[in-house]
């Protein structure tokens, strides 16, 4: 399988089928026991822990289904702590940069405020937004709407798309609701480990 | 790194409480190593003092045959100056090498007093009493009449020792002694001051008598049993040994004199010695144990947050950047407690340096002239010990606190996503 810059693809399967499991192969974060996984055209296997970090740090970022936002930092603060691993620009640059990248997301008015005083949605969001600031290549999601409920879960979706037109960022994700899958441009149903439909879309 | 050190800060205050529980526990390790340190500070620092004043100067010259018979209170071997020209000259010439500044001599010998129904040991110190007012300021401990002059047939004894023989100040004593040859003989002195020593053996058996009236009554012109110099610092005395070894070599023929430095060749000062290098590592005990209490919380930080520190992983945080996270919020309570613990260790122990603390109950049957230990003790105060203790705190509970964090470092990163 192979995924090109700027699809938006979803893998569709049901729970134990290997979705997490392949993102996590895709993220560096696992590598495989049989096969390859390649990134930019580098054997992910062959990284030492040290390469795996780095290439995650820049290369790639994570949105997950429980949001794992840190709890005592604002919204601000959990998007800023992502992009201060690879930009040691000034503060106001910084700052111009998290801004930006959180109106993206509609949570202008909110950055001050802690995990616990969001919504599921607005976490969600975050996330992305964490996943967004520092521009990476590749964006994996781990069934990101699967806490949320439709009206939420579509607006969630809508934002990753359109970050995905604007930036032409990769995005990967995982999920089982159908009505989700409905906006992905490339589809790919895991069943037991395997592919066993991969379907593009216009 | 300043937003690991934010992150670190912000984190303290997820659990208030258990945040508290683990600066309090490293806080009183450290209030009770200040402390610790202080009190035996003074123990030492008194005894240290008592040692010097009453038995060893700051360099001691003795007859080498001397240290082995002290205890019996031996008059066969005795100073009697360079080639037996009597000690003065010999003060004299030690007096001039560059370092000593005072030469007290002494002629310390036993002595009786009969009862009708008892006869009372007593020390007798035949002694110059205005190089013992400038060493040891004799003449405060006198608490009633006045100090001996030299010339007259007098003496001061100790307040418990005139209470035992039952006599007062201003009253006749006849004292019972033998000499260096073996006679026995008796002497009559008018008591002239009572000596009130905070060493209660000194009190009950010690009596001071003009030392030319010592060697009179003893026969022993010219000798005395010690002669302690004192130097600017008791620290620094051995930087004068080479200056006297020289004029000793030079001036004296027989070698038979030994120099003793005040923190030699004693053994209950290398006791003293053993006992701190111990206490040290029972300091370090102490904090370690507090750390167990850090460590668990820790411990229970890193379970808790299984999760985040996967998704910290996943953003790209290398291991040895979680290690330093975790090692930094442990870091942040050792410093907090640490601080904290000095500070109220420095409150404390400045008020017992100035109150004191009696063990007079537990020094109850202590031979205290063979100690030399007072009964009231006065921590000291040194900002040397606060900054001690608040560094080997940090130092210490930083250590250990690598035990979780590196917990926290090896967990694999998938392992920690998929903790619930």
């Amino acid at each position: 399988m192979t995924v090109e810059r700027g699809e938006f693809t979803t893998i569709f399967g049901p729970s134990g089928s290997g979705k997490t499991t392949l993102l996590n192969m895709i993220g560096c974060l696992d590598t495989p026991s049989e096969g390859e996984v390649k990134l930019n055209g580098d054997e992910v296997s062959k990284l030492s822990q040290k390469q795996l970090a780095m290439v995650r740090r820049y290369n790639i970022g994570f949105i997950f289904q429980a949001y794992n936002l840190i709890p005592v930092l604002t919204a601000y603060e959990n998007v800023e702590f992502a992009i201060r691993l690879i930009d040691h620009s000034k503060e106001s640059q910084i700052k111009e940069k998290v801004l930006n990248i959180l109106e993206a997301v509609g949570l202008i008015g909110l950055e001050s405020r802690r995990p616990n005083e969001l919504s599921g949605g607005e976490k969600q969001r975050v996330a992305i937004a964490r996943a967004l600031v520092k521009e990476p290549k590749l964006i994996l999601a781990d069934e990101p709407t699967a806490n949320l409920d439709s009206e939420n879960a579509a607006g969630v979706i809508d934002i990753m798309r359109k970050m995905n037109k604007e930036l032409n960022t990769t995005f990967i994700f995982s999920t089982h609701d159908p009505m989700v899958m409905k906006y992905a441009n490339r589809y790919i149903n895991l069943k037991d480990g395997m592919i066993s439909a991969d379907e593009r879309r216009g | 790194m300043k937003f690991l050190w934010n992150l670190a800060k912000k984190n303290l205050s997820r659990s208030r409480l258990r945040t508290s529980i683990s600066i309090v526990a490293i806080a009183f390790a450290i209030f009770a190593v200040v402390f610790a340190r202080g009190l035996i500070s003074g123990v030492l620092e008194s005894f240290f003092e008592n040692h010097i004043h009453y038995k060893a100067g700051h360099i001691r010259v003795i007859n080498e045959e001397y240290k082995l018979k002290e205890r019996l209170m031996s008059l066969n071997y005795t100073v009697d100056g360079f080639n037996g020209k009597g000690y003065s000259e010999m003060s004299e010439k030690i007096r001039s090498v560059e370092g000593v500044e005072q030469v007290v001599p002494r002629l310390k010998f036993g002595a009786m007093v009969s009862l009708e129904d008892e006869l009372v040991g007593m020390m007798g110190w035949g002694i110059d009493p205005l190089e013992e007012i400038k060493f040891m300021g004799i003449d405060k401990n006198i608490t009633e009449g006045r100090m001996v002059q030299e010339g007259n047939k007098e003496v001061v004894m100790g307040a418990g020792l005139l209470k035992k023989i039952g006599r007062e100040v201003g009253e006749k004593v006849t004292i019972l002694y033998s000499t260096p040859f073996g006679s026995f003989k008796g002497s009559t002195f008018q008591i002239v001051g009572k000596y009130q020593s905070d060493i209660q053996g000194m009190n009950d058996k010690l009596f001071f008598l003009p030392l030319g009236q010592a060697q009179r009554i003893l026969e022993m012109p010219g000798e005395v049993t010690e002669l302690l110099l004192i130097t600017s610092d008791h620290h620094k005395a051995a930087s004068v040994l080479p200056g006297l070894n020289e004029l000793f070599s030079r001036e004296d023929e027989s070698g038979k004199y030994l120099m003793q430095l005040w923190n030699k060749d004693y053994e209950l000062i290398e006791l003293f010695d053993f006992a701190v290098k111990m206490y040290n590592s029972i300091y370090v005990f102490i904090i370690i144990l507090a750390c167990f209490v850090l460590v668990n919380t820790l411990i229970m930080i890193v379970n808790e947050r299984t999760r985040e520190i996967g998704m910290m992983s996943a953003l790209g945080l290398k291991s040895r950047e979680i290690l330093y996270l975790f090692t930094i919020e442990g870091a942040i309570i050792g410093i907090i407690g640490s601080a904290l613990g000095a500070v109220m260790g420095g409150i404390i122990t400045r008020v017992f340096s100035v109150v004191g603390i009696d063990y007079s109950a537990a020094f109850e049957g202590v031979d205290s002239t063979v100690w030399l230990m007072s009964p009231i003790y006065y921590t000291v105060f040194s900002l040397e010990n606060l900054v001690f203790c608040f560094t080997l705190g940090v130092v210490i509970v930083t250590i250990a606190c690598i035990i979780p964090a590196r917990k926290a470092a090896k967990l694999e990163p998938t392992e920690a996503l998929r903790q619930i």
